[in-house]
């Protein structure tokens, strides 16, 4: 009599022999001691396993809940691409930049033929910025508040922005 | 790497999140204490799946298992970290290619060997399962411990039935051999 391999009883035991080889198994085991005895080896290991996992059972760890719930909040707080660009510009950039353009703009209306001359809301806003870069340049809030008002002074102001921005580039370079 | 932009998060998402540790918290856990061996590492691998449940939320099928999509989650990363660790550590898990077992149809004496069994087992098992390489103590794990189809584990650790087949085999013939061996000791006199 041909008897199991070892593969089959574990593919037995694990019920996934096709239907008919598991007829056939069933049938040999029942006739055959020496198979049923390695079967109820491998169950025996099986059940052991499971025991032992379930004995080793291990709590979820304390803390564990809101150690993910504050990564999560870090991450859903992270920067997005624009607010990386940001934060690259502020504000050791931002503040000679803001500085620069109110320079500009307080000098091009001071004869200087090649631009026209700011309009108000603009001188209005990089007033406003160069007080606030005197203020405290490295506040994180008037750096924040700095670049939306740039953002509006750029897209109304062209000319003296690139001027500023210039001359911006030269003052952080030379500051290094 | 670059990551793509995460979706600002919203209320639903956290509570999905939240949702799922609660229920599933702590069999991820044990899933990844089991992989791993230490609860350092489980903690981390756990921590590191459900970030990736927050952010691949909306990936999950309702009506699925979420515990077989952690768990799928839960072997990647498991997988991954022990890529990155091959280069700094010397590996001690052995590979895939575990030593042969013996000649398939050794016959036994008739004995009964589950009160034995019963008793004896858990030392020389905890043992044998740190020898198996991680691929075969996934298998065991998956297959034994919690019992998922092959079809299922296959759906887990992302490899063919067959590759299920052939690592549950060697690592069931690992332990086997383990058992066998330890079974015999006392009888020797050494
Ligand atoms: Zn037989």
């Amino acid at each position: 009599m041909q008897h199991l391999g070892n593969d089959t009883i574990i593919d037995y035991l694990h019920r996934e022999l096709a239907p008919g080889e598991d007829a056939a198994v069933l049938m040999h085991l029942e006739a055959c001691a020496d198979c049923s005895v390695r079967l109820n080896l491998e169950s025996a290991i099986g059940g052991r396993l499971r025991a032992q996992a379930k004995a080793e059972e291990l709590d979820l760890p304390l803390g564990m809940r809101e150690a993910i719930m504050a990564r999560i909040a870090a991450e859903a707080a992270a920067p997005t691409p624009w607010e990386r660009l940001a934060a690259w510009l502020r504000p050791a950039v931002v503040v000679p930049v803001v500085a620069a353009a109110a320079l500009a703009a307080v000098l091009i209306p001071m004869g200087t033929q090649h631009a026209a001359a700011p309009t108000l809301p603009v001188m209005y806003y990089l007033e406003e910025h160069a007080a606030h870069a005197q203020e405290n340049p490295l506040a994180d809030r008037s750096a924040t508040v700095m670049m939306t008002s740039l953002e509006r002074t750029a897209s109304t102001e062209t000319v003296p922005m690139m001027q500023a921005v210039n001359a911006a580039s030269l003052v952080d370079s030379g500051a290094r | 790497m670059p990551r793509k932009p995460v979706e600002p998060s919203t209320p639903e998402q956290n509570a999905f999140v939240e949702r799922a540790i609660e229920q599933y918290g702590k069999a991820t856990y044990n899933f990844a204490y089991r992989l791993t061996g230490n609860e350092a590492d489980a903690r981390d691998l756990t921590q590191d799946a459900f970030i990736r449940v927050y952010r691949a939320w909306r990936s999950f099928q309702p009506g699925t298992s979420f515990l077989s999509w952690i768990y799928r989650i839960v072997t990647n990363l498991h997988r991954d970290e022990l890529r990155r660790r091959k280069g700094r550590f010397q590996e001690e898990i052995p590979e895939d290619n575990a030593p042969q077992e013996f000649g398939g149809q050794k016959p036994l004496a008739v004995h009964p060997i589950d009160d034995y069994v019963e008793r004896q087992l858990s030392e020389p098992l905890s043992r044998a399962l740190r020898r198996l390489s991680s691929e075969q103590r996934q298998v065991i794990i998956l297959a034994d411990i919690e019992e998922y189809s092959y079809q299922e584990i296959a759906d887990i650790m992302g490899c063919s039935i067959g590759t299920v087949r052939s690592r549950l085999h060697r690592a069931r013939a690992l332990l086997r051999r383990l058992v066998l061996q330890e079974q015999e000791r006392p009888q020797q006199t050494r």
